[in-house]
């Protein structure tokens, strides 16, 4: 069973180390390069500003944290992510807008509870009561059993190396109440992030911590050896369960953010559907207003008037009205 | 190093009392509490057996199981009071009782092992080596003292079946412990050492308020 809490994110505080790619992407399908439509009104916007936009959707710290139990462990865990970067890139071909060079990085901060008795066999010393009969009397002494500990092992930090994100969005409008919304729709991607490199570092601090508490009760150390063993078989049989579980909570925090949430698309900007034209202006001169009827964002490259010899511009994403 | 103290009880230690003579004894930790020992004349043929009380601390006071809160055993039987865990965090405790006659009457009958009398026995299990220096008071032969040297346990030595044992006979003829130092008799298996993981009991043959400190 597990149970925890996720933290909205917070005022950005840091800033994330060169990025290294293991994001799988959805390929990008071609299509015919896109023209505006013919529309009663345009808005464009560059890729710029776009970029921009996007950037201050990201840039903030996310933290989260969760714990759980398996078996004789319990693991408590914690991660604070750094989210930076950012770059837009708007593709006509295919409509899409590709977002690259977003780069996650953070820290885990990862404890180990041990139930060291639901491990460890019964150990008593002496392995029976000794008895001797004096003034007549039977008499035995006692045999005091160990009683094994709960112990708990903190481990340093867990570094979240950072990680390149590159996703691709799909561009649309959607009428929301009495306005309209420019969404962007995250394609879905998985992030592959893998903890196992820190399996031996769990493990070896699980060890010395055991071997510590063991060896500071008397009587058993020639069994310490066999018992540290029995230990870290134990814990051998769930740590990549114990790091999966601290994987999905990666995933989720990365989930939360409102760029990449696959349920909630992301609003580049917002249309009122109904705009005024003219206002009220004597009695029975009312105001004029016109209502939105559809909104289509298309992504256009724009056209250099021929025969100047100047690149194309970067393309736009170009937003047409058409009111009822 | 251990510390040795018969007024104050460890998990490592026990506290032994022979009841001879009937009655209704009340017992407690560290006072005469609601605890009853019913004692009554032992049937003809019948040996005499040990009732071990295992004493748990939890919640902050000290437990016996409810099946032995009114205890009835024979005259000559002997009950061991012990806590079979070594958990930390257990305090020192003492076990006090008495039959309910009037002090100082041919019929009074009283136990407690923070003053030792004749046939009490009180034993302690060496967890750590070294060399132990130990005080008999209270008796009538003043302050006896005794020593163990007690060394760590090679593992080809097999934990004991039975206890290392001194006598103290200190009541109208005073004698020192015996044996000092604490050793096991000649013959017995795996020599006459005291290793860690030994227990050993000192008994009162003679003697009444013995109290047993390490210095």
């Amino acid at each position: 069973m597990t149970s925890g809490k996720i933290q909205k994110p917070r005022p950005h505080v840091g800033k994330a180390a060169n990025p290294f790619a293991n994001v799988q992407v959805p390929k990008v399908v071609p299509a015919t390069p896109a023209i505006a439509p013919a529309s009663d009104a345009t808005v464009a916007l560059s890729q710029d500003a776009l970029t921009l936009l996007v950037q201050q959707a990201l840039d903030k710290p996310i933290s989260g944290q969760n714990s759980g139990s398996w078996g004789p462990f319990v693991a408590g865990y914690s991660l604070n992510l750094n989210v930076s970067g950012g770059a837009i890139t708007l593709v006509d071909l295919g409509q899409q807008i590709r977002l690259d060079s977003v780069v996650v990085s953070g820290i885990i901060n990862l404890s180990i509870g041990i139930n060291l008795g639901a491990i460890l066999p019964n150990i008593c010393v002496p392995p029976s009561r000794a008895c001797i009969t004096l003034f007549g009397h039977q008499i035995c002494t006692p045999q005091v059993c160990i009683s094994w500990p709960t112990i708990s092992v903190p481990l340093p930090p867990i570094l979240v190396p950072p990680i390149g994100l590159s996703v691709n969005f799909q561009v649309a409008a959607q009428q929301d109440g009495s306005n309209w919304d420019v969404i962007l729709k995250v394609f879905p991607f998985s992030i592959l992030i893998d903890l196992t490199p820190t399996v031996n570092t769990v493990i070896d601090a699980v060890e010395a911590a055991v071997r510590n508490t063991l060896g500071q009760i008397p009587g058993i150390g020639s069994l310490i050896d066999d018992l540290v063993d029995g230990v870290l078989n134990a814990l051998q049989a769930v740590i990549d369960t114990i790091l999966g579980a601290v994987e999905d909570l990666l995933k989720q925090l990365i989930d939360l953010i409102d760029l990449f949430s696959p349920t909630v698309p992301f609003r580049i900007t917002q249309i009122p559907a109904t705009q005024k034209i003219l206002p009220a202006g004597a009695p029975g001169d009312a105001e004029v207003d016109l209502t939105i009827s559809s909104i289509t964002p298309v992504i256009v490259t724009p056209t250099p008037p021929p025969p100047l010899p100047i690149p194309a511009p970067p393309p736009e994403l170009v937003i047409s009205v058409n009111f009822a | 190093m251990d510390t040795i103290n018969s007024q104050s009880l460890m998990p490592q230690e026990a506290y032994y009392h022979a009841f001879t003579k009937p009655g209704t004894y009340n017992w407690g930790f560290m006072i005469k509490q609601k605890y009853v020992i019913q004692v009554q004349p032992l049937p003809g043929g019948q040996p005499n057996k040990q009732t071990i009380i295992q004493v748990t601390f939890q919640n902050g006071s000290f437990q016996i199981p409810a099946n032995q809160t009114n205890l009835s055993i024979y005259t000559g039987d002997s009950v061991s009071w012990e806590i079979p865990s070594n958990a930390p965090g257990t305090p020192g405790y003492s076990i006090v009782g008495d039959n309910g006659q009037p002090v100082g009457s041919a019929n009074y009958d009283n136990f407690s092992n923070r003053s030792l009398g004749i046939y009490d026995a009180f034993s302690h299990l060496f967890w750590t080596p070294g060399n132990y220096q130990y005080n008999v008071s209270g008796g009538a032969g003043g302050v006896q003292q005794g020593s163990i040297s007690v060394l760590p346990r090679p593992s080809s030595v097999p934990p004991r079946t039975s206890p290392a044992v001194v006598v103290l006979n200190d009541g109208a003829t005073p004698k020192p412990p015996n044996p000092d130092p604490v050793t096991f008799p000649a013959g017995t298996p795996n020599g006459t050492t005291v290793y860690t993981l030994d227990t050993v009991i000192w008994t009162i043959a003679d003697g009444s308020k013995i109290v047993l400190q390490t210095q």
